[in-house]
Formats: C-alpha cells, structure tokens, sequence
C-alpha cells in the first residue's frame, strides 16, 4: 500500500477535457489576471493534488496558522504558503464570491473563485518562512517585489498550456497506480533539478536498497544561466537508468515547480509533495532546498524532528564521494580514510570537462550519461 | 499555536511522561506529549489506508496512458 495523500484525500480540481470550450466561453463575462511562472506551476499542481488537501490559494487564517506553527489550522503540517498576491486594481474590482480566469502567456489555466481578499505582513512572513529578511536571498527578494494584497479561493485547473514535457508528466493518481500495479508497497522519491552523477547514483541506490522502488522526481522550472537545460537533466537520467538500474525498480516523472530556496521549511513542503504521489519515503541530502550560505548544511534534516505525524519517512544522507581506501563511492560516516584518499564531487569540475568535450573523471560521472550530455552540444541554459 | 483544549490524563501517567522526559533531557513535558499524539493520530490515520478512488473507465484510461509511455509491458 502506497503513501496516504496528506490530509487523507487526494484533491483533484482539474476541468475535463469535454467541458473546457464552454468553460472557456462562459468566462468571456470573467475578470481576467495574468499569473506568473511560478503561480502557473502552483496551478497545476493544486490541480492535479500534488498539494493535497489544498484546493486553492490559502487564506489570512491559513497564511497565520502556517507562518506561526508550520501547520494548517486543522492541524495538519505544511509549510510553504501557497498564495497569489494582487494589486489594489484587482482589489477594486473583484469581489468575495467572483470568478477570475486566470492566465499564463496568455493562455487560459484556471479558475479562481474568490474567498478573500487580504493584506500581509511581507517581512514577517519573510521572516517565518525564509528564517531571513536579507533582500539577497531569492526567495525573499521575490516575496519584497510581490504585490501587496493576497487573494485567496478555490480553484479548477485548465490543463491547456503545452511546455512538451507532458508525456514525461505523471498526476499523482497515475503514479499511485503504477506503483501498486508494481507491487511497490515501499517507495522512496529523490528530488533532483541536476544531471546525476555519481554520488546522486550511490543515494539513490542506497536508498533503494531498503524498499521496493525509487521515484526519481526532477523539478523542472525557471532556471537560471548556465543550469542544465531540462531535456538535458532528463536525458542524463534516461542514460542512467538505462545502463545501471534493476528494470521495474524506478519511475521517472517529472513535477514542475518554482523553488523558494527556503532551505528546511521547503524540506517539508517537498516532502508533502512527494507523499501525495504515493511515495513513502523521501530522500534529503546536504542542504536541500537551501542558497548561499543561509541554512547549515543538514539544518534540512533536523527540521524532521518537529513533524512526527508527516506521514513520509525521511532518509537521510551525508555527502558521497569516491575513496581510493574504500575502493569504491563511501561516505563520511563508513569510510574511515583521510581526506587525500578522496575524491569529492565537483560539479564545477564536471561542468569544466562537459563544456570543454571531455568525459569527467569516471569517480565523478558514468561515461554513458556523460557522453548523452555531451550529444546535446551546449547542454546549458543560454 | 492556535486554540487549546484541557484534556485530563492519570496523575500517574503524568509522572511517567515527567519522568521519560527527564531521561531523554527534554524540557517541554506540554511539547513532547502534543508530539506524542501527533505521531499516535498520525500513524492511526496511515493505518485507515489510501482513500483514492479510480473507477473503471478512469483506471483503464490511466493504464493504457502507462503503457503508451512506456511504464507498463
């Protein structure tokens, strides 16, 4: 039996196909407001229940509970707000009770159907959330250039906007069933938003080596200049499992979403996203979800501690590299030997030689997944 | 925290729990019992199981999207 979803019931507020050309006429007579990239993936996956139990974009009494205890106000742990800020011209013309259209590069992708209209405290909330008010870190950067007022509502999701990744897309009701039809009745989910290497490999098998399957789950959303381009990371990882996992012991699916950067908070909320698609177990590394120099290398970790009820077991893992001692990949606490007899995994490095066309240190890289980057010519994001 | 609720437990198992939380070095007794029940609801809810329901039409459609990607044989 797959994970619970959280809360208990898996939402899905998505409008069928065969209903959406009268959706879309009968919302001719709708406010119209234009949402973001990463509104446009909170979206989807308030659509599709990746955010179960949430039906839409949370409240002033959600917002508070969430801030000030990490939690729902029913209790239940969640993290990250999930909200839609506004100016004072939405303000002025739409209403509690009203329905917006929303859309994203113009293309029609849900429906809002109003609740509140409410004002927040930007630096407390950045505060709570980010455990900083630095205007340098991202994802307070953001919240400060935010609009001031945050609407809150249900929603129907439009599944019109085509990015041509869909076909590497599974809803969390498809990997649910995939993963009972395989007999999985333990699976652990690895988030990634890189090509794998050789410590990424050694985790996840790791991992895997104590249940049933692995759920390799890449985020694919806004990047920055010279990130790996999607289809690369995706490539990366077909090559991969192609050349050295057991057949039938991994799923890979992406999920798109717009990274906060808010280090142990966003742990959860990764992790919550990970048990509505039926994973039981979920694998945080050194410093997941963090930027710079803002959160301790394992401050994700211990962040565990304070959720007993989440419902997701975390594994957790320290850095690997390769020892010559060990003779093979090891991490700090198996491997015995002294720092000169390892080799740590660069990504700098590993960029160095792709850009440069020459495979990677094989302690750092496989030299299939090294040579599919390599075909894509400039692998990076221009 | 938000809205509380008195809830009485033996005077007996209060010492017990003072007592655990002393030997682990814990210093909230209030903390560590929500902690307690959190887990304890927590675990009763995991045992009620998924409440995912597909029907027929929709499993069949699922599957055969699987097979077209690839996932099923």
């Amino acid at each position: 039996m797959v994970s619970r979803p959280h809360g208990g019931r898996l939402v899905e507020r998505v409008i069928p196909e065969s209903k959406i050309e009268h959706i879309l006429t009968e919302s001719k007579e709708f406010f119209t407001y234009r949402v973001d990239d990463v509104r446009y993936r909170d979206l989807e996956n308030l659509g599709y229940g990746v955010y179960s139990p949430l039906t839409g974009f949370i409240d002033s009494v959600e917002l508070e509970s969430i801030l000030n205890n990490m939690r729902l106000a029913n209790d239940l742990p969640w993290t990250i707000p999930i909200i839609l800020d506004v100016d004072e011209s939405f303000k002025s013309k739409v209403g509690m009770g009203d329905t917006v259209l929303l859309k994203y590069n113009d293309i029609p992708v849900a429906l809002l159907h109003v609740e509140e209209i409410y004002s927040y405290d930007k630096r407390d909330f950045v505060k709570k959330v980010f455990r900083t008010d630095d205007p340098n870190h991202p994802g307070v950067a953001e919240i400060y250039g935010y609009k001031d007022y945050l609407v809150s509502g249900s929603i129907e999701y439009i599944p019109l906007y085509r990015d041509g990744f869909e076909d590497y897309f599974l809803r969390p009701k498809e990997t649910r069933l995939l993963f009972k039809m395989r007999g999985w009745r333990t699976v652990v989910a690895f988030q990634t938003r890189n090509v794998p290497h050789m410590g990424h490999e050694y985790v996840q098998k790791t991992a895997l080596t104590f249940v049933d399957g692995l759920f390799i789950n890449p985020v694919l959303g806004r990047k920055k200049k010279g990130d790996f381009r999607d289809e690369v990371i995706l490539e990366a990882y077909k090559a991969l499992i192609k050349h050295y996992y057991p057949k039938n012991s991994v799923v890979l699916s992406i999920v798109r979403y717009g990274m906060r950067y808010a280090g142990p908070r966003e742990a959860i909320h990764h992790a919550i996203m990970r048990k509505n698609f039926g994973a039981t177990h979920f694998v945080i590394g050194r410093d997941h979800a963090g930027v710079g120099n803002y959160y301790g290398r394992y401050e994700a970790q211990e962040i565990f501690q304070e959720f007993p009820d989440l419902g997701i077991t975390p594994f957790f893992f320290k850095e690997f590299f390769y020892c010559h001692g060990c003779g093979g990949m090891s991490n700090e606490r198996i491997c015995p030997h002294p720092d000169e007899m390892k080799i740590y995994i660069s990504g700098t490095k590993i960029r160095s030689s792709l850009i440069s066309g020459q495979r990677p240190p094989s302690e750092m890289m496989r030299p299939e997944v090294a040579d599919r980057i390599m075909e894509f010519g400039d692998p990076f994001v221009e | 925290m938000g809205e509380e609720f008195d809830v009485k437990i033996p005077k007996a198992l209060y010492y017990r729990i003072v007592r655990l939380t002393n030997e682990l070095g814990v210093d909230d007794v209030n903390s560590f019992i929500i902690d307690l029940l959190r887990e304890a609801v927590s675990r009763y809810e995991e045992e009620l199981g998924t409440s995912v329901v597909l029907s027929e039409e929709e499993m069949e459609k699922i599957k055969d999207r699987l097979k077209s990607l690839g996932y099923l044989d």
